[in-house]
């Protein structure tokens, strides 16, 4: 059992100091690159298998105006548990009742652990790994991560926007601490690979070409107050509470000003934090989270303010995508779409978030530490290389969205199985920092409060400037466009 | 006498986890399923599923809500 902190990403051969000449050797042995190739694989195999499947007359049916229905053969084996309120059982298995269809998700969960299984078993055996070791282990890391993803779709659980990585999170933290992780599990607690994977995965979804979805007021509210309070905050951390952790700082920024869970994941990634920071920071926006999607519609109803600033309001703030639709609901279907939308063009900043904090700490952070300017080539050396595999798959998907017969349906059908997957890979990886984490080690980052001092002077920088940034954009400057495009 | 410790440390573990694990049983198998059926909850769930709504979404691609109005944007791009 682990006590003492360990780094979200460990130190692979691609962020040492390694010769230049030991690319190759890199290539096939890190975990940075291993997550490329695992990740390329499985975008490119399920693209395949969509193009595959497309309908012969595609291009004529866009060319008559008819709605185009791309399916994914691959669909019906790649699952996770679904949302149940009664039976456990109907997360997996649940037949047809009422207007509810029946359910049968044995097939994909059991087709998704096969599949990462496989990938993984390779890529450890390229690796110079136990393979055996690995596949003894990752059958009950699987397990767990079926019992915390069945744990999370409880309806109530859902409705709290208490996401799975929390329960994920729970459920390897009462083995560790309880009973400890038995040593046969260590091959499969391979946090930052899980992490790293879903990551270059999730890139698929990160969409350039849903920037202008809101036009210019979204992208004044989503991609210009989200920097300020971003960099603001940041430095609040490191010059007024004088945090200790410059990761803990950044990763709590970050979640707070882009798009919770999932920019924690990216920029904890991108800048090497602790498992146990990315676990405070979840925790964290989670809770303000649940009370934000409560209390912000109250307050938008009870000053009789406009659904559409309201809802780019809500957008802007709250920080996970789900509880932005439900506050935005609550307002009405006008707020609602606004909201849903910043969120949505929030969403994709995660890429560029997690790029600049790559090159920020590999050619700010990291030498300061060490001393000395780097060069180039120091800098290329200390790179997280998976975040290259997050932006290509984000610029190459975005392409193929934007330039493709047909490529919006063709993407979203790929990344309607995609994103499974990648969902998996997050649960493991939460149940691997459980798994791999003593609470005692958690205690020394909540010394002071300074992390919840953090979260609460950046989240009301974020609420203040977005509301007037909200009201500028969608009040005041292109009012009579917004009105416009809500009525198309 | 150093045996007799590990045993008792591992009874008291075991314990420990069967604890944890009874308590996380009757809250998601007796409190929640009472909770969903509390008439105040039970409306905001038909609310919520109604309008595709899942607040647990972590990623805009996985909210259902998110495709009509993705649609409707891709239309207006189309046009």
């Amino acid at each position: 059992m682990t006590t003492e902190p360990t780094p979200c990403s460990t130190p692979t051969p691609s962020s040492d100091n390694a010769a230049p000449s030991g690319l190759l050797f890199h290539m096939r042995t890190s975990e940075d690159w291993w997550a490329i190739w695992c990740g390329g694989l499985l975008l490119s195999l399920v693209f395949l298998a969509v193009w595959l499947n497309r309908p012969a007359d595609i291009a004529d049916q866009i060319q008559a105006g008819e709605t185009v229905t791309v399916s994914n053969p691959l669909k019906p084996w790649i699952a996770k548990p679904g949302s149940w309120s009664d039976q456990p059982g109907d997360a997996f298995l649940k037949s047809a009742a009422g207007e509810s269809k029946a359910v049968n998700n044995i097939p994909g969960i059991l087709g998704t652990f096969v599949i990462i299984a496989l990938l993984f078993g390779v890529a450890m055996k390229i690796r110079g790994q136990s393979v055996a070791a690995f596949l003894t282990a990752f059958p009950v890391v699987f397990l767990l991560a079926t019992v915390a993803y069945a744990m999370s779709e409880h309806t109530v659980i859902k409705s709290y926007n208490l996401e799975f990585a929390l329960w994920a999170l729970l459920v390897g933290l009462v083995i560790s601490n309880t009973i400890g992780t038995p040593a046969f599990l260590k091959p499969a607690v391979l946090t930052e690979f899980y992490i790293k994977t879903g990551l270059v995965l999730l890139g698929a979804e990160v969409l350039m070409s849903r920037l202008l979805a809101l036009g210019i007021p979204g992208v004044f509210v989503a991609w210009v107050v989200t920097p300020i309070v971003l960099i603001s905050t940041y430095i609040f951390g490191q010059k007024v509470l004088k945090m200790e952790s410059r990761s803990l700082n950044m990763v709590i920024s970050a979640d707070m000003s882009v798009c919770g869970v999932s920019a924690a994941i990216a920029t904890a990634a991108a800048c090497k934090a602790k498992k146990e920071e990315l676990s405070l920071a979840i925790g964290m926006s989670l809770s303000f989270t649940v009370v934000m999607m409560i209390v912000m519609p109250m307050f938008i109803k009870w000053t009789g303010m406009n659904d559409i600033v309201g809802g780019a309001w809500l957008g802007g703030t709250i920080d996970s995508t789900g509880a932005v639709a439900a506050a935005g609901a609550a307002l009405g279907d006008q707020a609602l779409n606004v909201a849903a939308t910043v969120k949505m063009i929030q969403n994709i900043l995660i890429g560029v978030t997690a790029f600049c904090v790559a090159v920020y700490w590999t050619a700010g952070v990291e030498p300061g530490e060490t001393g000395g300017k780097p060069n180039a080539m120091e800098i290329w050396n200390r790179f997280p290389k998976f975040v290259l595999g997050f932006v290509l798959a984000s610029i190459v998907y975005s392409i193929m969205h934007s330039q493709l017969t047909a490529g919006s349906e063709l993407v979203n059908a790929t990344t309607g199985v995609t994103k499974t997957i990648r969902g998996w890979f997050f649960c493991l990886a939460f149940v691997s920092i459980g798994l791999d984490t003593n609470f005692r080690a958690l205690l020394p980052y909540l010394k002071g409060g300074k992390p919840l001092v953090l979260y609460v002077c950046g989240q009301t920088l974020n609420l203040c400037l977005t509301l007037f940034m909200a009201w500028l954009m969608f009040s005041v400057v292109f009012k009579d466009m917004v009105q416009e495009m809500m009525k198309s | 006498m150093d045996q007799l410790a590990k045993d008792t440390n591992r009874s008291r573990d075991s314990l420990r986890l069967l604890l944890a694990t009874g308590a996380l049983c009757v809250v998601w198998l007796i409190i929640l399923p009472w909770w969903a059926h509390r008439p105040a909850m039970d409306e905001q769930l038909r609310f919520l599923k109604e309008r595709g709504i899942d607040p647990s979404a972590m990623f805009y691609t996985e909210l259902e809500a998110m495709e009509p109005i993705l649609q409707r944007l891709e239309s207006r791009r189309k046009d």
